[in-house]
């Protein structure tokens, strides 16, 4: 049989419009209504880890204050807390939420092209939610094994959790990727197959090529995850050996013999390294259209930026055991990896000179968007140069566990890419509700945030380098620790509570604004890409009305020579191109 | 080589020259059906799976408590029932497409009952094996055993639902147009699964 694309037989396809409200909100289909049901599921599960958090600096910034903060207690809040941020957060929120809302927008497609299995990767995502929030609630509590899991001490007695909480846990991460595999499914063939007509890959704004690429290392990854996970479960539940060596557990022979907890930590950096950039590369699709958007300026080096995304993608499958230099590797192998982690730096590298000269000679606005992008710029720059320290195994064992380590990657893949899902919450937040988040507090929430937030990781830095180990429930009368490691411990912890009270001031603004926000109109920034463009805002179900939308060029035509504005939507055809200068449409293909 | 040209020309357009131009989106890919696709890529998800938990097999046979089992001799009868599975579902296929709806559903009955016949026999196997007190916790290969039978099941259950889906179609609604389409899919299913399987047996029965 012979098959015309989606988007040449769009008036053949009967698009089910939901009535009822349940059909509309709650058992829906369209990608916008399950892109928000990630988002809020995925923003009030984080908001419990962020708790945790300060739950975790009150003890560490004031040991010995507050008793209901037991040692158990605080192994259980890292782990909880890591692995929330990690996957359920940070992977949900980026790919779930804004891969959802921004695919099929993007791309100029009335949605994903599985609805119904879309619709199942929420439901499922959502019940592994509950499941691992239902470990708070057993008796035992979650586990405390840290958020690697590592065996043999994750399934042993005396970790927290081991009654039920890391069931649960593997449990949970055993669903989270059957419905992360549904929705990955579906962003790929999307992209790949529901285009409109004109948006060649090269015309793809940089927002789809970071998720899609993503999503691609997410769906080969997250195996790495489900493999270990099953096997530790087993280990766990009914006794046997794959990762579990013989040993003696309070003081009883355990059972097990021979397994190899090296083997999990293979296995679980090979999801772990590229899950990194499962959440990085949509980050930095995204601050490559905010900054281009709000710099009124062509993105610097788009196919560079491209070629960069797959390089970093392809690389970071071959970087995984520079997490594991302390294991007893064979230097060889270190050597290996160090290399290899150096070069992903390379592309990587290239991503942020493109920024920074994609803001040379632009025309800055400094909107909300724009500065938490600028303060990512910086964040990132920070974080991925103390990540060249610990990428290269000489330099990395002497601060391996330290409070250097908790430093480096909370700045580049916590508050990174947490600054750039601000930017975006605040740069797309008008299209979603047809709204704008409120100029002052967003700007209050930026500089507080930012500030705040190096208060915390930047001293991080100098503990470690001083060997404060990371970890530990109390640092006691350790020798080699001073007094004013202690100072800058309350310090950092002070500091954490003024930026979670700084989060307060988004939140309020996001229920501010859905009522009293400035109307949006259906372009407020002036932007190119599809997504502004719908006939309605919010778009509606179905997305473009009667007819699909046809593209005539990039996603970056901005301050175009000889065009009266200074910018062209990408469905714009030339001849509608409004002029200042009648040389423009001889010009075609001139004005780069 | 043609492919790997075409996609290279696409990753490398100079997309800020050709303002104005429609391009062609006929091309190969986006003219494919979208289950089609959707099933490759679930099938690199899988394959990525049994990647994992093979190279897990290789890597924890080094160890000096693995033990060699022999394995049921049943497996052999196993693994031609589901050979058998996959020839059945192709000429299923092949004649649907050939609109012969008959033949198509008696191919399909047997693909059916022979997939069906096949987890019976992993079922039988893991009996015997317990019968014979080769039990999880006893050693690492039998542990992989039970494993790798149980995930390979597992899928291949998931992938009944849709034949049976796919079968009551086919003798409700046989004129369906769409039936060979989603026959095809199961049949693709079908042969991916037999080929993990031959990787799962071999590495079972070189340990």
């Amino acid at each position: 049989m012979a098959y015309v694309a989606i988007a040449d037989r769009d008036h053949e396809q009967h698009l089910h419009d939901p009535q009822s409200f349940v059909a509309k909100y709650i058992w829906s289909q369209d990608h916008k209504v399950i892109a928000i049901q990630y988002s809020l599921t995925a923003i009030s599960v984080g908001l419990v880890a962020l708790v945790l958090s300060l739950a975790m600096r009150l003890q560490l910034g004031f040991p010995d204050t507050f008793s209901f903060i037991t040692p158990d207690e605080y192994y259980q809040a890292i782990t909880m807390h890591g692995m929330i941020m990690v996957v359920y957060l940070l992977t949900a929120l980026l790919l779930g939420g804004f891969g959802n809302y921004l695919i099929p927008l993007m791309v100029g497609a009335r949605d994903m092209v599985f609805p119904y299995m879309n619709m199942l990767s929420y439901w499922v995502y959502l019940l592994s939610v509950i499941v691992l929030c239902a470990s708070f609630f057993i008796p035992g509590g979650p586990t405390g094994a840290g958020w690697t899991l590592y065996p043999p001490q994750s399934v042993l007695a005396g970790t927290p959790g081991i009654g039920g909480g890391i069931i649960l846990m593997l449990v949970s991460l055993v669903l989270f990727i059957v419905a992360f595999t549904m929705g990955g499914l579906n962003y790929v063939t999307t992209v790949l197959q529901a285009r409109c007509r004109g948006m060649t890959l090269m015309r793809l704004p940089l927002s789809v090529w970071g998720i899609f690429t993503a999503t691609i290392l997410g769906l080969l990854a997250f195996p790495a995850l489900l493999v270990s996970g099953i096997m530790l479960l087993l280990d766990g539940v009914i006794g046997t050996s794959f990762f579990m060596p013989a040993l003696l557990s309070m003081g009883a022979d355990s059972g097990h013999d021979g397994g190899s907890p090296i083997l999990f930590q293979h296995l679980f950096w090979f999801f772990g390294h590229p899950e990194v950039y499962i959440v990085a590369l949509p980050a930095f699709g995204m601050v490559s259209d905010v900054i281009s958007v709000h710099a009124r300026k062509n993105i610097f080096g788009y196919r560079m930026m491209v070629w960069a995304i797959l390089a970093i993608g392809i690389i970071s499958f071959i970087v995984w055991a520079h997490h594991m230099y302390v294991s007893g590797m064979n230097p060889y192998f270190g050597f290996f990896f160090a290399t290899t982690t150096l070069i992903i730096a390379i592309p990587t590298a290239l991503k942020v000179y493109n920024w920074v000269l994609t803001l040379w000679k632009g025309d800055i606005h400094l909107t909300v968007p724009m500065l938490f992008v600028i303060g990512f710029i910086f964040t990132f720059i920070n974080g991925g140069i103390t990540g060249l320290f610990l990428g290269n195994v000489a330099v990395d064992v002497p601060l391996s566990d330290t409070y250097f380590v908790i430093g480096h990657f909370h700045m580049v893949m916590g508050v990174s890419p947490i600054l750039v899902i601000y930017a975006a919450i605040y740069h797309w937040y008008p299209k979603i509700t047809g709204r704008m988040l409120n100029d002052t507090l967003g700007k209050v929430h930026f500089w507080l945030t930012l500030f705040g937030t190096y208060a915390i990781y930047l001293p991080m830095h100098y503990l470690g380098i001083l060997g404060l180990p990371r970890r530990y429930y109390a640092m006691g009368d350790t020798a080699f620790i001073p007094d004013s490691a202690h100072l800058m411990n309350q310090g950092i912890s002070i500091a954490a509570g003024f930026v979670a009270i700084a989060q307060l001031i988004f939140i309020i603004n996001m229920f501010y604004s859905l009522r009293a926000g400035k109307k949006a109109g259906s372009n407020p920034w002036k932007a190119t890409t599809l997504e502004w463009q719908t006939p309605d805002t919010p778009a509606k179900h179905g997305n473009w009305g009667h007819d699909l939308p046809v593209v005539y060029r990039w996603a970056y035509d901005f301050s175009v020579p000889g065009a009266s504005q200074d910018y062209i939507p990408q469905n714009m055809a030339p001849e509608d191109v409004p002029t200042s200068d009648a040389s423009y449409h001889g010009e075609e293909g001139q004005h780069t | 080589m043609k492919a790997r040209m075409s996609w290279l020309n696409k990753i490398t357009e100079k997309s800020w020259e050709n303002s104005g131009e429609i391009a062609d989106l006929h091309d190969d890919l986006s003219v494919r059906p979208t289950g089609k696709t959707g099933l490759y890529l679930f099938l690199a998800v899988v394959t990525s799976m049994f990647l994992l938990f093979s190279v897990s097999h290789q890597m924890r046979m080094t160890y000096g408590d693995w033990v060699k089992v022999s394995e049921p001799g049943i497996l052999w009868l196993n693994t031609l029932l589901l050979m058998l599975a996959s020839i059945f579902l192709q000429l299923s296929v092949n004649s649907a497409k050939a609109q012969s709806l008959k033949a198509m559903k008696l191919f399909l009955l047997a693909a059916l009952l022979l997939t069906t016949g096949f987890i019976f026999g992993q079922f039988q196997a893991w009996r015997e094996m317990l019968a014979a007190g080769l039990y999880a916790q006893n050693n690492a290969s039998n542990a992989f055993f039970y494993m790798f039978t149980a995930i390979h099941a597992v899928h291949l259950l998931g992938g009944m639902w849709f034949l049976s889906r796919a079968g009551l179609d086919a003798w409700h609604n046989a004129e369906n147009p769409a039936l060979p389409d989603r026959l095809g899919l199961c049949a693709i299913y079908w042969h991916f699964l037999l080929l993990v399987w031959f990787l799962l047996f071999y590495l079972l029965l070189s340990s």
